[in-house]
């Protein structure tokens, strides 16, 4: 008895400091950029994130719930706290505020930046929780060590990444955990649990569709599947009840639950359930033949109104046909036909196969062993794995982003085999009492031992390499914060390029609190979180005419553009150079897409075919169409570019081609106010209307005239004879 | 004497009250300014005024006051305000009368009073050094300039003496930059001015009245540097006993003063040019003098760390994100931290009594504050006994404020508030005396355990008790 008092002390003493360094390597590979660089955040939409959580912070929740934003997409502006998830931001600010009640007042940056390798503790833990109930605490210890350093994971949740998805992987596990455990035992605590996970991660994340879809699907199955029982039925039933209830209450979601074809599928299984209880209780009552009939006509007549109902809704509008992201899941080519802003993002593209292994490792090729091992099995809560790996590794696919819901199922189901594995191999105890079926032999003895040894110690060392190849691409691939970008300088010393800051800083400092910025809408989020000014478009994509208006202007002869703009208030425009560093990022080769935006809205003012050279090549050079060359990102970009070199042309390093000055001309309708040091932010100012009424461009060829014919007019002084 | 000066003062006082302004012709003509030498210097950001004065007593009894008047909007932006004996080189007691306004020849006028350090009897003569700073009526002439063109700066001024007394003889000189010229303007009377070696002379002139003319003179001098300006430092000490060190932490709004740009920044201009190794209008570059054995520097601003700086030999050189160009701002925070030996003493004398003195400045050269916030961030418990500072304070305050860890009451927080600074006081120092036990020392650590043990044992009893329905 004391004995094993203490075995099990040792067992909670091991687990736990199984699990301190396990939290302690996940958060300490995502600090990666924090050593590198410094406590910043990432990319893009983080920073429309901090933005929002800073204003919570000093607004409070109910004037956040409320936060019409007029700084961005001007002159709409955006009704930000209805169409924002806000689990990711009120979560921060409640440990903002927790950690002030203790005694710990942390800047808001710094628990945003440090808010996602947090999380990913927990997310460990519940992987723990999960792959315990699908296997047994070892397969949960390798599950959770899996997924505190996949970079699959680690993508999106590095420290700075300050995304939706940091927390939500952490909500769709726990969630997925308390699932399985309700399905298990019918307990209605469990699937209460998992119903308030379930809403959280509704606020929080808009790819909560995929547990709405998810868990009727299980239950979908597991009904094909002849396993129904009750203890599903209590577990469904309290989760989609009080899941719905809560998750319209989220403002951006509203009564999606009830009206969109994205949630129709759990409300249909919810349905199924009722009847299917139903049938089992006459089924239980009635002979086995009238029951077929019963069965057979009430299953026709409730698809046929199911499925009609659903059509007429949806053509009467009372129900969202499915979204364009949805239907770009299916056909790869549907975004880039019918709606080019989703085609225009990179993260929105199908995943390369190499990416898998990249995010993974040997990782991938254990998960359809796992897979088939589940499925030999086939306990219920396997054909939760096994509907959930084949779904995720198709939606992998199909976008690049959604690598990151496949890597936690993955990393469960390479555990399982890899646990499988070790169970067998690396047990090394032997059989003491057979010498009743003869006794093995010395050889055999030995030759067991030796594949014993092998197997376990080549999984060692792919263990290893594991831990190796995750932190080699955690700190090559996913620790930049794309805001700073490193270089060296001239003697090889480390040195940052840090000229969207500077850019972003200058703006901030130097312009006029509400001037208006024009850029590509890539750079909203930045500008209204760095800057601090006004845009007009951002990365919150809800209108797509604004966004082809901003296109059409850049795409448009300066004059042109000028007049869109002056329309829309604008008073500085901002362009991404790349040109002089080699920077490929840059808006010339976004240029492209801005043109098919605003083409989709004016065909007839913006043809795509005209900016491409008669041989359809894309150049900058002299070779470049003529609409290429007037087009103000084309003028933007360049201006006195040539002049850095002999003032005749310039290289362009990205593109490799020559610019030259006479393709660029002049700019009466912009002045450049300030371009960064290395030329990655250009940023120029609209011109006033000229105080006497010329067209800009008139105005501006008199200043020149003038400036030229000074000197002409000492020159062509009429020579007088008198006449005679 | 003294007590005649209060009576006299609260008799102003009382006057200023009723009458809102008070004539300037209250204030007794006693002296009469033997000699008035008025020397400008314009080489640094602030205008540096040096008045050289011979003083004859004229009134029957002995005396040892005398009135210095000053131009409201000099006075609004005086950096410094100071009086010496020109023979034994010894600051006399002196200061201006912030809240009294007097009015003088149409003008509002402040008065600064000088205290000699023996009367002087009637009929003799003294020489006194008044040194006057101030950052105002310069301006950039004309408005804006192109990147490398030469910049041209603007003073305008009284080119006579206004002073409360009657002047004997007077003199005007300018210096502190390679060129001079006067501007002339509606108003101004014709230009008389000269070089003279490296000064401007613009003239010398007998028996002039009190308040005499307001003529003014405008002149035009070269100025290639740029003009810094803090528009508010918020500059943080934080004190600590147990790691004993303290830490600073400064906050800057800078803006540079000088004449902006004519058009937008050209970054291909200022790149072929090669205009950052060249010193002009705009600020490339900010040197700061941090206290001796400094360490842990850091640099950033509203949007992160800026890495572009170096610490050598006790200076902090920071290259701002981009160079500060006339009418342009930067804020800027830095931070580095210092061994608390170097500031703190052990008043032996008293029980737990420290005296901390802290230098209130650590900011660039040629530079003019408008206003600095200094706070001293005491350790909790601690109890301030007194706060002295040689530059004249404008509001002093001891509050609390949370900071990591501070389970009771919090730091004690000293907040001072000064107005005008110029870079050359960053000699001077804040004192700060304050009472700090060794109780309180211990309290601390003490009060973390506990809340520690107190959550620990919540956790664990919260954990014992079951919710089970059946057992």
């Amino acid at each position: 008895m004391a004995q094993n008092q203490a075995l099990r002390w040792i067992q909670l003493l091991l687990k736990c400091t199984i699990f301190l360094s396990m939290t302690g390597a996940a958060v300490s590979s995502r600090l990666f950029s924090v050593i590198r660089f410094e406590s910043i955040i990432h990319e893009f939409d983080p920073w429309f994130n901090f933005r929002a959580t800073k204003y919570l912070v000093n607004h409070g929740f109910y004037k956040f719930l409320n936060w019409f934003d007029d700084r961005t997409w001007y002159p709409l502006g955006r009704v930000t706290g209805g169409t924002l998830y806000p689990g990711l931001m009120t979560t921060s600010a409640a440990v903002w505020h927790g950690l002030r009640k203790i005694g710990l007042p942390v800047d808001i940056r710094n628990v945003c930046v440090l808010f996602a390798p947090a999380f990913s503790g927990v997310t460990a833990w519940a992987t723990y929780h999960l792959t315990c109930e699908i296997k047994d605490s070892g397969a949960g210890l390798l599950a959770a060590g899996f997924i505190a350093i996949a970079p699959g994971y680690i993508s999106r949740s590095v420290a700075g990444s300050y995304d939706n998805e940091a927390i939500a992987i952490t909500l769709l596990m726990v969630t997925f955990m308390f699932w399985i455990k309700a399905m298990k035992t019918g307990s209605i605590m469990h699937s209460t649990f998992a119903a308030v996970f379930y809403f959280y991660m509704v606020s929080a994340w808009g790819g909560y569709v995929f547990i709405t879809n998810l868990i009727p699907l299980h239950i979908f199955l597991l009904i094909l599947m002849g396993r129904y029982s009750t203890r599903l039925y209590s577990a469904y039933t309290t989760w989609y009840a009080i899941g719905t209830l809560a998750s319209m209450q989220i403002p951006f979601v509203g009564f999606l639950p009830i009206r969109s074809n994205d949630h129709m599928a759990a409300l249909g299984v919810f349905g199924l359930m009722q009847v299917v209880a139903l049938g089992n209780f006459v089924k239980s009552q009635v002979s086995w033949q009238k029951f077929k009939t019963v069965m057979v006509l009430s299953l026709a007549f409730l698809l046929a109104v199911g499925i009609c109902g659903l059509f007429a809704l949806t053509y009467f509008g009372y129900i969202a046909p499915w979204t364009g992201r949805f239907y770009s899941l299916w056909d790869t080519n549907y975004a880039k036909i019918h709606i080019p802003i989703i085609a225009s993002v990179s993260e929105h593209q199908p995943t390369a196969w190499p990416a898998f292994f990249f995010d993974t490792q040997f990782l991938i090729w254990l998960f359809p062993a796992g897979v088939f091992l589940l499925f030999l099995e086939l306990k219920d809560e396997h054909v939760f794995v096994i509907a959930y790996s084949v779904l995720c590794s198709y939606f992998a696919g199909v976008m690049v982003r959604l690598m990151l819901t496949l890597t936690p199922i993955i990393c469960v189901c390479a555990a399982v085999t890899i646990s499988k594995l070790f169970d067998v191999y690396a047990d090394f105890s032997f059989p003491q009492d057979n010498a009743a079926s003869g006794a093995i032999s010395r050889k055999t003895r030995l030759m067991t031992l030796i594949t014993k040894l092998t197997v376990c110690a080549s999984f060692l060392g792919y263990l290893y390499l594991f831990v190796y190849h995750c932190t080699w691409v955690t700190s090559n691939a996913y620790s930049s914060p794309s805001v700073v970008l490193p270089s060296r300088n001239q003697d090889g010393s480390p040195a940052l390029i840090d000229d969207f800051r500077e850019a972003y800083y200058w703006l901030r400092m130097n312009t006029a609190e509400d001037a208006k910025v024009a850029s590509w809408w890539d750079y909203g989020y930045q500008i209204g979180g760095m800057a601090d000014r006004t845009t007009l478009v951002d990365n919150n994509t809800w209108n797509n005419t604004h966004i082809a208006i901003v296109g059409k202007a850049m795409s448009s002869p300066q004059d042109k553009a000028y007049e869109i703009l002056k329309e829309h208030d604008v008073d500085y425009v901002l362009v991404i150079f790349g040109g002089l560093i080699g920077f490929s990022g840059d808006d010339i080769n976004k240029f492209l897409w801005m043109v098919r935006i605003s083409e989709g809205i004016w065909p007839d003012e913006i043809k795509e075919r005209e900016y491409f050279t008669p041989s359809g090549e894309y150049r900058m050079d002299a070779m470049a169409s003529q609409t290429m060359k007037d087009s103000l990102m084309y003028k933007l970009s360049y201006y006195r570019f040539p002049s850095v070199y002999n003032g005749v042309e310039g290289m362009d390093r990205v593109r490799g081609q020559r610019i030259r000055q006479q393709d660029i001309g002049e700019l009466d309708y912009f002045e450049e106010v300030f371009t960064s040091e290395n030329w990655l932010v250009r940023l120029y100012k609209l011109k006033e209307l000229d105080p006497i009424g010329r067209d800009l461009r008139s105005a501006g060829e008199f200043d020149r005239n003038a400036a030229r014919g000074l000197k002409k007019r000492i020159a062509r002084k009429p020579a007088l004879d008198f006449r005679v | 004497m003294l007590a005649g000066t209060r009576l006299f003062t609260i008799l102003l006082v009382f006057i200023h009250l009723v009458m809102g302004q008070t004539d300037i012709k209250l204030l007794p003509a006693s002296w009469e300014n033997v000699e008035y030498l008025r020397n400008v210097d314009v080489s640094r950001k602030y205008v540096q005024e040096r008045t050289n004065l011979r003083i004859k007593n004229i009134d029957e009894k002995p005396n040892d006051e005398y009135y210095f008047v000053l131009r409201e909007e000099v006075f609004e932006n005086v950096g410094l305000f100071s009086a010496k004996l020109t023979k034994v080189d010894a600051f006399l007691e002196s200061a201006i009368l912030p809240d009294q306004t007097f009015a003088a020849n149409g003008k509002t006028v402040k008065v600064g009073i000088v205290k000699l350090p023996s009367p002087i009897a009637p009929g003799k003569e003294t020489d006194i050094v008044i040194d006057l700073v101030y950052n105002c009526n310069v301006e950039p002439f004309p408005g804006h300039v192109s990147l490398g063109e030469n910049r041209e700066l603007l003073l305008s001024t009284n080119k006579y003496p206004f002073s409360g007394y009657h002047t004997e003889s007077y003199s005007l000189k300018f210096s502190g930059s390679s060129s001079f010229s006067e501007l002339e303007k509606p108003g101004s009377e014709p230009s008389s001015c000269f070089s003279e070696n490296d000064e401007f002379n613009c003239g010398s002139y007998d028996s002039l009245d009190s308040f005499g003319s307001l003529t003014p003179i405008h002149i035009m001098f070269e100025h290639n540097l740029p003009l810094p300006r803090v528009s508010t430092l918020k500059r943080d000490v934080w004190v600590s006993h147990w790691a004993s060190t303290a830490q600073f932490e400064e906050y800057y709004e800078l803006v540079n003063d000088a004449a902006p740009l004519k058009s937008g920044f050209s970054r291909a201009e200022y790149m072929k040019d090669q205009y950052a190794l060249k010193q002009n209008g705009y600020l490339q570059a900010l040197e700061m003098a941090l206290p001796p054995r400094s360490e842990d520097h850091y640099f950033t601003d509203l949007v992160g760390a800026v890495s572009t700086f170096k610490f050598l030999q006790g200076h902090l050189f920071l290259k701002p994100r981009y160079p500060i160009f006339g009418g342009w701002k930067y804020n800027f925070t830095i931070g580095w931290t210092n061994e608390l030996s170097d500031f703190l003493r052990f008043d032996k004398t008293k029980d737990d009594t420290y005296l901390l003195s802290l230098p209130v400045l650590n900011g660039p050269d040629d530079t003019f504050y408008d206003e600095v916030n200094l706070s001293i961030y005491l350790p909790e418990g601690a109890e301030v006994l007194d706060v002295w500072c040689p530059l004249p304070i404008t509001s002093t305050a001891v509050t609390t404020e949370n900071s990591f860890f501070d389970l009771n009451n919090g730091h004690t927080k000293v907040t001072v508030d000064l107005k005008n600074l110029i870079d050359t006081v960053s000699d001077s120092e804040i004192f700060v005396s304050y009472k700090f036990s060794k109780i309180s020392l211990y309290r601390k650590p003490l009060s973390i355990a506990t809340s520690i043990f107190f959550a620990l044992m919540a956790y664990f009893f919260l954990k014992q008790t079951t919710f089970m329905i059946e057992h």
